[in-house]
């Protein structure tokens, strides 16, 4: 135990002490006669030390002044209010930009959907345009098939031959075929047939067999939708891994949905996947079972 | 029953004296100042050499300009004071130590040459333990503890002895546990008597 020690030149102390003992020897209380034994010097040495000097009077003469001075003036700007309003307004400032981003995100998505009031679609809508952002305005469905992501007005096309041009290797695609598709969706929708069906065949020029005894229904579908995916991709089940029909497979893969029924959204190029819906690409559709 | 004002004590009236140096009393600053400035000056003298009032000067300057937000009883300034003082010793030594590795050393430079001095003081005194109890003038004293004990241990004993803190506060002022304090000033006594009584050859 106290090998370190002798190693270092120290002999150990052959004498004890208590807790109490070292107490009162550091408070400077303890005569060297009254030390335990070995401490009587340890114990004079502390109590010369608890010797405090003697102030000096015109150093502090000054320093109490300038303490005055420095209490007063703390006094008059509070540290800790201060230090509070910093963090608050540092908090605020956070919660607000926050809050903004959250705003900005949500008007952006519902913009984006059309699902903002019919005014204010219109609004955002018409002041987008001008930095070549295109969003459905209301009442426009199928309008913005004619459009690109990228600011490239199309006009549409009123060629009904639209079994014609789909399933066409036409890379560019820049047919307004969502709007076709739409268009027969619509007629589809008035003359009384199956929506799900027509849309299909006419996206897969006649090579979907929707509504032919299929068992795999797309999950939203109501009876009158096909399952059918546009895109490359395979579709990862939701009941039409039996039967789908996948459109667009050699094209751009600018996503777009094609619904059925009376809003169609469907913009060329689509690669999207819609699920419980007939979904185009305008080009390019190929249906497998 | 009021407890009577002491060298290290206030008592009763501290409170008093607080709230008045709070508002600016000229009076109650001058109190607190000539209160604990021996013992700060004590502290402050076992390692700042000749820095020892301007330490000291900036220690109590730092006091005033946080003494309208302090809050607490008197042992709770002592220490709050102590811990300034503490951290300001700190700093000038960290200062130092930068000053002098710029240049180039000699053993016999800076606190060796002190350590080296007083342990030729004490190897030149036939009764250390006569000597000690003598009138010794406490920066003497101060000094001699500095040189003969390692500096954790020496900064523990000077707070206990001349800053008058209990363990606790000087645990709270030197970042270090209770238990811990009270280890190395064990420590710290038994080498102190281990090197005054030594006898003389073994130094």
């Amino acid at each position: 135990m106290n090998r370190p020690a002798i190693a270092r030149g120290m002999r150990p102390n052959r004498h004890t002490l208590d807790e109490d003992s070292a107490s009162r020897m550091l408070q400077g209380t303890v005569h060297p006669d009254d030390a335990p034994p070995g401490y009587g010097s340890v114990a004079g040495l502390l109590a010369a030390a608890s010797v405090l000097p003697t102030v000096d009077e015109d150093a502090a003469t000054g320093t109490i002044s300038a303490m005055v001075e420095a209490v007063r003036g703390a006094a008059s700007t509070p540290q800790t209010p201060r230090r509070k309003s910093m963090l608050s307004k540092l908090l605020a400032g956070k919660a607000l930009a926050a809050i903004g981003v959250v705003a900005l995100t949500a008007s952006g998505a519902a913009a984006a959907t059309g699902s903002l009031p019919d005014p204010v679609q219109n609004v955002v809508a018409g002041a987008v345009s001008h930095v070549g952002i295109d969003i459905p305005q209301p009442g426009d469905e199928g309008h913005s098939a004619g459009h690109r992501q990228d600011g490239a007005h199309r006009p549409t096309t009123d060629d009904s031959s639209t079994s014609t041009t789909a399933g066409t290797d036409d890379s560019s695609g820049d047919h307004g075929h969502g709007q076709q598709i739409s268009d027969i969706a619509h007629q589809a929708k008035q003359d009384g047939q199956p929506v799900g069906p027509t849309v299909c065949a006419a996206a897969s020029d006649g090579k979907c067999q929707a509504g032919d005894d299929h068992k795999g229904q797309g999950s939203g579908g109501d009876g009158s939708t096909t399952s059918s995916t546009a895109g490359s991709g395979s579709n990862p089940g939701n009941g039409s891994q039996d039967h789908e029909s996948q459109a667009g497979a050699d094209h751009e893969a600018t996503s777009t949905t094609v619904t059925t029924g009376s809003q169609a959204t469907g913009e060329d190029h689509s690669g999207g996947r819609a699920e419980g819906s007939s979904t185009s690409g305008d080009s390019g559709s190929s249906g497998h079972h | 029953m009021p407890t009577p004002a002491t060298r290290h004590s206030l008592g009763d009236q501290f409170q008093g004296i607080l709230t008045a140096a709070q508002d600016g009393g000229e009076w109650a600053v001058a109190t607190l100042y000539r209160w604990l400035h021996p013992a700060v000056v004590g502290y402050l003298r076992s390692r700042a050499g000749d820095d020892v009032e301007d330490l000291a000067s900036e220690t109590w300057l730092a006091v005033a300009r946080g003494l309208p937000g302090f809050t607490g009883d008197e042992t709770a300034f002592r220490s709050w004071v102590f811990t300034i003082a503490h951290r300001r010793l700190v700093d000038h030594h960290r200062a130092k130590s930068r000053r002098l590795r710029t240049r180039s050393l000699t053993p016999d430079d800076g606190e060796g040459s002190d350590r080296s001095e007083a342990l030729a003081e004490l190897a030149g005194t036939d009764d250390p333990a006569a000597e000690v109890v003598g009138a010794m003038a406490g920066d003497e004293a101060v000094r001699r503890i500095v040189a003969l004990l390692p500096a954790d241990q020496a900064e523990i004993v000077l707070l206990r002895v001349v800053a008058g803190l209990p363990v606790e506060e000087v645990a709270a002022v030197t970042g270090r546990r209770a238990g811990t304090v009270r280890v190395l000033q064990h420590r710290a006594l038994r080498r102190l008597a281990d090197r005054l009584e030594r006898p003389v050859d073994e130094v």
